[in-house]
């Protein structure tokens, strides 16, 4: 103990050099904060162009209509009541025999006798769903929430002539043109790259994905015709709209246009090449899905899902927890949670099916890279500051050599004045952390709370980065502060005291 | 009966190399027996604060040994050699080599906390040590506020602080006038005769040998002559080399 308080008595002493270590690491503290702070927001770009999509950000909806590939195993209990079949010109060929898991799509058709197609632990119905669109009107980081349909539909593999196979996934998604082109404008028109918007109004148009074939869905492009199966509607025993798959009626979509959507890019020969998210996701005007459930046996096409808009996309994973946390019996999404569930699972999953948060967050976790590299940047960060304050440590000893001698002829041990040493780099690396720390953490908290983030997140936030900030800071000044530890614990007593023979 | 000595250096030799090779100390045998007072006279270079280093163990020989009651230098780790330092030695410097930003009591204190003793003890402690060198009253001061011949008496009360056996000291009056100079050697002679410590003094004036019991001269490291205290006087005796 002695020893620690003689490495803060020295602190205090060369207060010009401890003053300068101190600065040093608090300029490093200042940069690792102000990147972890970047970090709720690291995901606004990136997102962009997915919310699109969907028309929002985050997805409520009640339906579960089929589950994944993986919950329809024969040997399981089929809930759903379909099977699963693989198409003859299946992509993954001999090695969706051998390795099923590679399977990149399938699919589905009802078992004979089956009649329903799914259960609905919360639907949305219309009493239901004005209770969720006024609750989530009363909470300050939702921007808009409004109902949408999503109607699964199965479609053709091939063109005309081609064999039926009922192919699940695609999913008609109903969409107010005026409203999207409110809610996105310029953005709109960036990312339509071929053919109209909906531009035939109430018509039943489409537009789709124009990467959806990597989905095992059928290319299709302005103009084509996308050859679709729709389930009749009916009302459930409890008044909720089902659907049912063994009564499908075929329709010829015409495509107004196709949707691209990048969702990142890789480096291929130094050049970066845009990469796409395909989905089976057909837009269509809602007014549209209107006339065509009131044709296949619902009053209204149902609305079964909300698209919530958040405020800002700072703090979404905290808006959707709160979401979550508020409808415990709806399933709830961020955008970038489904297309994570997407792209891991490679099989043309519909909207509906179960997610597992914690799998989903272990999904959406390689696409963290900005937070990867504000990891390095922080390690050199520190690195740097250390170097400072090392290399001022050692400035110091050769000045604080007799003292160090005068210690240890006293009986300190080797041990003792490492100690002593590496105290003084603790104290000021850690005095560095703190002060670089705080300004701007008291600015990012400012703009954490004006976006409304829940006081729990940003306590969590603020702290967990004072942990990073402090415990990286302090375990590289001790590693570097071993360089002159181990230099002190050198010092003879004779060398520093000798006088005189 | 023999009385066996309580500090041996054994075949004692220290080089060191200062552009050629310099022989410090030179096969060196000493027996120092507990109570003695002993001086180490001699002219500089001859390897006096040399041996004292080495008798202390702040220093290592190249070759042969000291042996304190029994324990061997050469046996011991540098944590080992601290402790015994702790523990053993009270070492007193010509520079007093007090720490410059802590009062005369923390200073005191200092050893007594290494031994793991706690600050408020230590520090009691300190104080008692401090009264008895007479520097009760200026026990919250630093070392720049205090005089030469106070500064040694502090650094005499630290080298007290973990009641060594043995109280070795550099030319502790090398740095003073003669008044203070006298009083530090009366300290010595107190501490020798009224508690027991075995003293050893390096010191170049004939001040201490008044109390001496032993005076050893030192010339190109070795023991070239010495005078033991018979009947009341200094007396030279045959040297062995």
């Amino acid at each position: 103990m002695i020893f620690v308080s003689l490495g803060l008595v020295n602190v205090r002493r060369n207060l010009s050099r401890s003053v300068l270590a101190i600065a040093g690491m608090a300029v490093a503290s200042l940069v690792v904060t102000s990147l972890l702070s970047l970090a709720p927001s690291r995901h606004q770009g990136a997102q962009l162009a997915e919310r699109y999509l969907f028309g929002g950000d985050i997805v409520l909806t009640g339906l579960q209509i089929i589950s994944g590939a993986h919950d329809l195993d024969p040997q399981t209990t089929e809930p759903s009541g379909w099977r699963l079949e693989r198409p003859p010109q299946d992509s993954a060929g001999l090695w969706g025999e051998l390795v099923p898991w590679l399977w990149t799509h399938g699919s589905l058709s009802p078992r004979p006798g089956a009649r329903r197609a799914g259960d609905c632990p919360a639907w949305l119905d219309g009493i239901l769903l004005q209770d969720v669109l006024g609750r989530l009107a009363q909470n300050p980081q939702v921007l808009s929430a409004r109902p949408v349909t999503i109607w699964p539909v199965l479609e053709t593999p091939g063109g005309e002539g081609a064999q039926w196979t009922p192919r699940t996934g695609a999913f008609l998604l109903g969409r107010d043109p005026d409203l999207d082109r409110a809610n996105w404008g310029q953005s709109l028109s960036t990312l339509l790259v071929q053919g109209r918007y909906l531009v035939e109004g109430d018509s039943l148009v489409g537009l789709v994905d124009s990467r959806r074939g990597i989905r095992g869905f059928t290319f299709a492009g302005a103009g084509a015709t996308l050859n679709l199966a729709v389930p009749r509607g009916y009302a459930g025993p409890d008044g909720q709209p089902l659907f049912d798959y063994t009564d499908l009626r075929p329709l010829a979509l015409p495509i107004a246009g196709v949707i691209e959507t990048v969702v990142g890019s890789e480096v291929i020969e130094g050049e970066p090449i845009p990469v796409f998210w395909g989905t089976g996701a057909v837009l269509v005007p809602q007014a549209a899905l209107d006339d065509l459930a009131r044709e296949r046996g619902l009053a209204a096409a149902p609305a079964n899902a909300v698209v919530v808009r958040a405020r800002s996309l700072i703090g979404l994973s905290d808006l959707v927890e709160r979401i979550r946390a508020e409808f415990p019996g709806l399933r709830v999404a961020s955008v970038q949670e489904l297309l994570a569930s997407l792209n891991l699972s490679g099989a043309p999953q519909p909207l509906m099916t179960a997610m597992d948060g914690q799998q989903l967050a272990a999904m959406i976790r390689p696409r963290a890279l900005p937070l990867d590299l504000n990891v390095a940047f922080a390690v050199i960060a520190f690195t740097i500051a250390a170097l400072i304050v090392a290399s001022n440590l050692l400035v110091l000893l050769t000045q604080r050599r007799r003292e160090i001698a005068i210690l240890r002829a006293l009986g300190a041990k080797s041990g003792d004045v490492a100690v002593m040493v590496l105290t003084e780099t603790v104290l000021l690396s850690a005095m560095g952390c703190v002060l670089g720390y705080w300004p701007i953490r008291l600015l990012s908290t400012f703009t954490l709370i004006s976006n409304r983030l829940s006081l729990g997140r940003i306590v969590t936030l603020t702290l967990g980065d004072f942990g990073v900030v402090v415990g990286l800071g302090l375990c590289l000044a001790v590693l570097f502060g071993l360089l002159p530890a181990v230099a002190a614990t050198r010092v003879t007593c004779t060398e520093a005291l000798r006088d005189d023979d | 009966m023999t009385i066996s000595p309580s500090l041996r250096a054994v075949n004692l030799t220290k080089t060191y190399h200062v552009n050629e090779l310099v022989w410090a100390i030179r096969n060196l045998y000493l027996d120092i027996f507990a109570g003695d007072f002993v001086v180490l006279a001699g002219p500089s270079g001859s390897g006096k604060s040399t041996l004292l280093h080495l008798l202390a163990g702040l220093d290592r020989p190249i070759y042969g040994d000291v042996v304190l009651e029994g324990q061997r230098y050469s046996r011991l780790d540098e944590d080992g050699l601290a402790r015994l330092r702790r523990s053993k030695m009270g070492f007193v410097y010509q520079f007093f080599n007090l720490i410059s930003y802590l009062s005369a009591e923390d200073n005191v204190a200092l050893p007594l906390q290494f031994a793991g003793r706690p600050l408020p003890a230590a520090r009691r402690r300190a104080a008692e040590l401090l009264s008895l060198v007479g520097m009760d009253q200026r026990r919250r001061h630093l070392p720049s506020q205090l005089s030469g011949g106070e500064q040694q008496r502090v650094a005499i009360a630290r080298a007290m602080a973990n009641e060594p056996d043995f109280l070795l000291a550099d030319e502790p009056t090398g740095n003073l006038d003669s008044h203070r100079a006298h009083d530090i050697v009366e300290l010595f002679a107190r501490l020798n005769r009224d508690m027991g410590k075995t003293v050893v003094v390096v010191s170049h004036s004939d001040l201490f040998h008044r109390y001496a019991n032993r005076v050893l001269g030192m010339l190109d490291g070795r023991l070239d002559t010495e005078q033991r205290r018979v009947g009341g006087e200094l007396r030279p005796v045959e040297h062995r080399r």
